[in-house]
Order: structure tokens, then C-alpha cells, then sequence
């Protein structure tokens, strides 16, 4: 099963802002708006990328949805969504401290 | 005030939607915004120049399912114009240099492209039994000759639309699949 999860990886810069974004319940654009404060702008992820996103991580059960407002879903991160962002997390950390003791100038201005 | 409808009519291939969408966007800038789209024929409403991007998708889905897609294109500011054939366009307003997209990656873009090959795959079976029912006979009269050129013109165009759409998808993604 945790070996299973490692076939998402690396999540694409999309997929993975809007598994951030789910940590909390939120509805589609909810997803945008957040993913663009969270990102300070810099992360911009369009409806047609999103919607396909959302179809694929709710049919591979990384997310689900919570309940349905104003025929919005609601979406929420599962146990193994978390796990998933999780372990993208760790990769992430891997590149970053790999960078640092490989190049620690890249850290001085 | 009399609202002028304008009709064009013009034939787009399917890998080729982002130069549909130029041609809408140009067509806005002169005063010409699309009503609906249809196959082979446009309907345009003229009004005032507005630098309009349309960007059309490609997706099938249930009512329901559909409905959920349109609230978060509409959600997100793109005003749905119209759908044929699982092409949805929409638009929204922009200011000089912007140009907003639906599709913020290539990964993601890449699968408009693949959902567009399983179309066409899902065609195949109908093709190959038509082709088996009407395939040459002993006696050929000309319009035996005429139905089997007409086939295998409509063959050679199916594997093109295929070879142009993985071509489109490899430009995309460094890969066929």
C-alpha cells in the first residue's frame, strides 16, 4: 500500500499545489485563489489544468468530496492524499538539502 | 438597435485549435464576437472591438459532471460561448499582453490531446465494420467504385488525424504517451 503511492511521484507543480490547497475543504476556484495567495502569484493554475486534475485525484481517491454547495463540490484531501503530499514534501527536502551541500553559496545572496 | 448577425463558415482540424482561437480572438478585435459555434458554420454578433481570448477545450461528460466544469470555467471569469461536439469555447475579456489560459501546464494540455485520440479510437470498431461490410465485391459497378474511394480517402484521413494529434501531444510532453 505506502509502495503503491510512490507511482504519483514526482507530482507535477499543479497537482501538488492543489493537494496543498486541500488540506483544508474547498470548492474549485476556492483551489485557485488559494493556491495563487499561498504562492505569493507566482502559482497559476487554470480551469481547464484544475478540472482535470480534480477528476484524476478524486478518481484515484487522493481527494474527495466533502459536500456540495450551490452545485460545487467540495473537495478534501484523503489519508492517502496526505500521504502522497507527504512524501512529495520529502522529495522536496532531499533536492533542497542535496542543493545546500553541493552548492552551499546558492544559499548566500 | 437591429443586432447584425454575421455567419462564416469555416472547417478547423482538431490539432490545430489553437489557431481557431487566434482567428476568434482577431475576429473580436474587429467587432465580430461569437454567438455559437456549429459545425462548419459560425454565427457572429456585431457589435464593438473587444480584445476577447478564446480558448476552447475538449471534454465529454455526464449532465452532471458537466455542470461542475462549466461552474468553474465561470467561476474563474471565462464565459462559456458554446459547445459542438465536446469542443467547449469560452472567453473572457483581456487587457493588451495578457493572455489567460486554461491550461497552465503542458502535462495537463496534453491530456485534451489523448482524450481526443480515445474519440477516435473508440471510433475504429465502426470504421472497420463498415469497411468489411462495404469492402470490393466480384461485380463492381461505378458507384461500387466510387463508395470504395470515398472509403479510402475517409481511412487515410483517420490515421492522419490520429498521426497529427500524437504529433501535437509529443510537441507537448517530449512523449507519445
Amino acid at each position: 500500500m505506502g509502495k503503491d503511492l510512490d507511482k504519483y511521484l514526482p507530482l507535477t507543480e499543479s497537482t501538488y499545489y492543489t493537494l496543498l490547497a486541500l488540506v483544508q475543504p474547498l470548492h474549485g476556484y476556492g483551489i485557485m485563489q488559494k493556491v495563487e495567495e499561498i504562492s505569493a502569484g507566482s502559482v497559476k493554475i487554470g480551469p481547464g489544468t484544475l478540472y482535470g486534475a480534480l477528476t484524476t485525484l478524486e478518481k484515484e481517491k487522493l481527494i474527495q468530496k466533502v459536500e456540495e454547495i450551490d452545485r460545487r463540490k467540495i473537495y478534501q484531501l484523503t489519508p492517502e492524499g496526505r500521504s502522497v503530499l507527504q512524501k512529495q514534501i520529502e522529495r522536496l527536502q532531499t533536492m533542497v538539502n542535496n542543493a545546500r551541500e553541493m552548492a552551499p553559496w546558492l544559499d548566500q545572496d | 438597435m437591429n443586432v447584425e448577425t454575421v455567419k462564416l463558415r469555416k472547417w478547423f482540424w482538431a490539432w490545430d485549435d489553437e489557431k481557431e482561437e487566434a482567428w476568434l480572438t482577431d475576429l473580436s478585435a474587429s467587432g465580430l464576437h461569437l454567438l455559437r459555434p456549429d459545425v462548419g458554420i459560425y454565427a457572429f454578433k456585431r457589435g464593438v472591438q473587444k480584445r476577447y481570448i478564446y480558448r476552447l477545450d475538449y471534454q465529454t461528460h455526464s449532465k452532471k459532471d458537466k455542470e461542475q466544469y462549466l461552474n468553474l470555467f465561470q467561476d474563474s471569469g471565462w464565459e462559456h460561448v458554446g459547445e459542438m461536439n465536446g469542443w467547449h469555447y469560452f472567453r473572457r475579456e483581456a487587457a493588451p499582453g495578457e493572455e489567460p489560459q486554461i491550461y497552465t501546464d503542458p502535462a495537463s494540455k496534453a491530456e485534451k490531446y489523448r482524450r481526443l485520440i480515445g474519440f477516435f479510437l473508440l471510433l475504429m470498431p465502426v470504421y472497420t465494420s463498415v469497411m468489411i461490410t462495404l469492402s470490393p465485391r466480384s461485380t463492381m459497378s461505378p458507384a461500387w467504385a466510387i463508395i470504395q474511394a470515398a472509403i479510402f480517402i475517409i481511412v487515410i484521413l483517420y490515421f492522419y488525424f490520429l498521426y497529427k494529434l500524437w504529433m501535437r501531444i509529443r510537441q507537448l510532453t517530449g512523449k507519445a504517451w
